[in-house]
């Protein structure tokens, strides 16, 4: 046993990334999509093998995704997500026998665009899931038309089926998700804190929501409540 | 410990690790309890190796939660437990018997029921026809009806997305329609390599050649991904060999001509022992009849304006119409509206911005320049010689087929040429595709590029 490489398991937060947390209207379409795709399996009704998703970085792709596989397990069906973020750590070994879970989702597909191994992987995968009449959920960061992706069976298949566009979420809607997941973790974040954080910080949610994870371990270390002063001893360098 | 302790334990995981990695590693694992023993599965080598590795010290602690005196054994394994059949009954995690898991696939899974994987939904009667496929599905019907004797082998060849899966398919339900007993087995060529993988991996290449042998009809799909597999293009050379002597039917696709399949040479001349057949992009009308049915299909009524509208702009391949009309129709479901110009236009904006942007007469220019291998000013320059005068017909033709643009303002980009001028490259090109088979490559080619 290699007790050495065991990670250690700080507790952290809570995995809320649900299609709940999701906080944009403009949006909605779209998690209305993925239900309903996700819905087709559970029905066992004709559906297309992939629903891709694309948006810029920091849309919450990544969250839909998670909110996916979570919507998925509510209902019964087996289900992973596979983030390219990670490509680095992975080998083309991962797909094996992936077409035996219901709902595969692929996180940043462009990240794989040229590397010919993963390319052809994810296309053998695509067949395999359509063989096996399961579903992918895709996200990537460009149309599919503008995707670097060369293996031109690939690309076919990934505008095959259902495509959404995740939209930029308005910064009134983002304050909207920070309050919403400061509530989930028991805080409260007034609108002037929350629309501090939005102006001096990096505005994609995910770095976004990072800070709030890092305001709520502060906050219960220094047993402090979360306002203006808080947040500039917090991030010193966004104070001033 | 119970499935609910396992839905415990996932919910402390849930809380404890990062989305992102509680997403790739730990909601794939599928539990099986037996006694005191807790197996979990992974889909994959790989995933069980990441998890045991980076996981096992906690997922101990936590199954021995409930009664730490007497801890569950734990244990790893590869397979699944299917979960579809069973999730009607919305749970967490449907109880699982041991009986019900399957385990990764052994080259016994090579033993392949009689109608191996042919999908019931694509037929010829679904199949819509038109010029550019009308002799692919002929000979397609032909093998079906005359199973073995008719072409041996059948190669079917065009770019991706144009139907040879399909056509591949309703072979197979047709020979299934005239003999229901005949043993059938269609592949994607990755999957007759990994299956040879496993049978040499397992000792049983016998049984592996058993299988392959004894079939009716092989349908092998995108043959070209056979490259670089030599042990698999050795056996696949036996097995085609051991096919034809019995008269079984071999259909095989690729992407491109056999000659250019980077495969043995011996391998290469028997693909073209057959017939050879290619099947090429829709033509307009094609592309609307498409639409059309599929629409049909999906009990939406799309006015033939529409798909006009839809098919002259989107020439690719099938694949992508029938995504577009996905789009179209799962908008329009959604929004509630009906589906007109101006609501396509809408759904599908992103997607006919691109085309708008990809064809134009500088991109048409530029591509067919590269194509032969000349300079954009070649085109545009009054040299008449026929290494320049053909490409710039092609690409006046293509301009008149993609763009909107008129006759005088194509000319006017073609170095100032009269619109005349524009007009007689049209009909020239057009009456070179019919009598020269690579003027006809070459222009499929170049719309294929530029439309892709």
């Amino acid at each position: 046993m290699k007790y050495t490489s065991q990670l250690s398991l700080s507790v952290q937060l809570p995995d809320d990334e649900t299609f709940q947390s999701f906080q944009s209207q403009e949006n909605q379409p779209v998690v209305i999509q993925l239900q309903g795709f996700i819905d087709l399996l559970v029905k066992q009704e004709p559906h297309p093998t992939a629903l891709y998703l694309f948006g810029i970085k920091g849309v919450g792709k990544s969250h839909l995704l998670h909110a996916s596989c979570a919507y998925a397990e509510q209902l019964g069906l087996s289900s992973l997500n596979l983030s390219f973020s990670e490509l680095a750590q992975l080998s083309t070994e991962m797909f094996d026998g992936l077409e035996q879970i219901d709902v595969i989702c692929l996180d940043d597909i462009h990240l794989i665009a040229g590397n010919d191994d993963f390319e052809r992987a994810v296309f053998d995968l695509f067949n395999r899931v359509t063989e096996q009449g399961k579903c992918l959920i895709i996200s990537g960061d460009q149309n599919v038309g503008n995707l670097d992706i060369k293996l031109p069976d690939l690309l076919s298949r990934l505008s095959w089926g259902l495509t959404e566009q995740v939209k930029p979420i308005h910064d009134d809607e983002k304050i909207l998700a920070l309050q919403y997941r400061a509530e989930q973790r028991g805080l409260i974040l007034a609108n002037d804190s929350a629309k501090f954080l939005l102006t001096r910080l990096s505005r994609e949610m995910s770095n976004l929501i990072s800070a709030l994870d890092e305001l709520d371990k502060a906050s219960i270390r220094e047993q402090r409540k979360i306002t203006i002063p808080f947040i500039k001893d917090i991030f010193p360098h966004i104070g001033s | 410990m119970d499935q609910s302790h396992w839905q415990r334990c996932l919910s402390i995981l849930q809380e404890e690790l990062p989305a992102q990695q509680f997403s790739m590693w730990i909601r794939p694992l599928q539990c099986v309890i037996d006694d005191n023993i807790v197996t979990l599965f992974a889909p994959n080598r790989f995933v069980l190796d990441w998890v045991r590795d980076k996981y096992l010290n906690r997922l101990t602690e936590l199954v021995s939660l409930n009664d730490p005196a007497n801890p569950p054994m734990l244990r790893f394994d590869v397979g699944s437990i299917p979960t579809t059949s069973s999730v009607k009954v919305p749970s967490k995690v449907p109880a699982a018997e041991e009986s019900t898991v399957k385990k990764a696939k052994t080259p016994a899974d090579t033993n392949l029921p009689k109608t191996a994987n042919v999908r019931n939904k694509y037929t010829f009667d679904n199949f819509v026809e038109g010029k550019s496929n009308q002799l692919a599905r002929a000979a397609a019907s032909q093998v079906a009806d005359n199973p073995g004797t008719a072409y041996n082998p059948l190669f079917i060849y065009g770019g991706t997305g144009l139907g040879k899966t399909h056509l591949l398919h309703a072979v197979g339900n047709g020979i299934l329609a005239n003999k229901p007993d005949a043993k059938i087995a269609y592949m994607h060529s990755e999957r007759f390599v990994q299956d040879m993988v496993r049978a040499l991996q397992n000792n049983e290449m016998e049984k592996f050649k058993q299988y392959y042998r004894s079939v009716d009809a092989l349908l092998i799909d995108d043959i070209q991904f056979f490259v670089g597999k030599d042990r698999t293009q050795e056996e696949f050379f036996h097995t085609f060999n051991a096919l034809l002597e019995g008269n079984q039917q071999i259909i095989l696709t690729s992407d491109r001509y056999p000659k250019e399949v980077d495969v043995e040479d011996r391998l290469k001349s028997r693909f073209g022992w057959g017939l050879t057949i290619a099947i090429e992009p829709p033509e307009l009308e094609t592309r609307v009849a498409i639409l059309k049915r599929k629409a049909q299909e999906s009990n939406i009524n799309l006015a033939d304006e529409v798909a006009f509208f839809i098919a002259k702009r989107l020439r690719s391949n099938v694949r992508e119409l029938e995504g577009a009309l996905n789009r179209v129709v799962a908008n329009a479901n959604f929004t509630g509206r009906a589906i007109t110009i101006d609501f396509v236009r809408e759904a599908l904006r992103d997607l006919l911005a691109l085309q708008d942007k990809l064809v134009t007469i500088d991109n048409i220019q530029k591509t067919v320049a590269e194509y032969y291998k000349i300079k954009v000013s070649d085109l545009l320059s009054k040299r008449r010689n026929r290494s320049v005068a053909r490409p710039r017909q092609i690409a006046m033709a293509l301009s008149k087929e993609l763009t909107n643009h008129s006759l005088p303002e194509i000319g006017d980009a073609f170095g100032g040429r009269d619109h005349t001028t524009v007009l007689h490259a049209c009909r020239k090109v057009k009456s070179l595709r019919e009598e020269t088979h690579d003027i006809k490559e070459d222009y499929s080619n170049l719309i294929r590029t530029l439309s892709s």
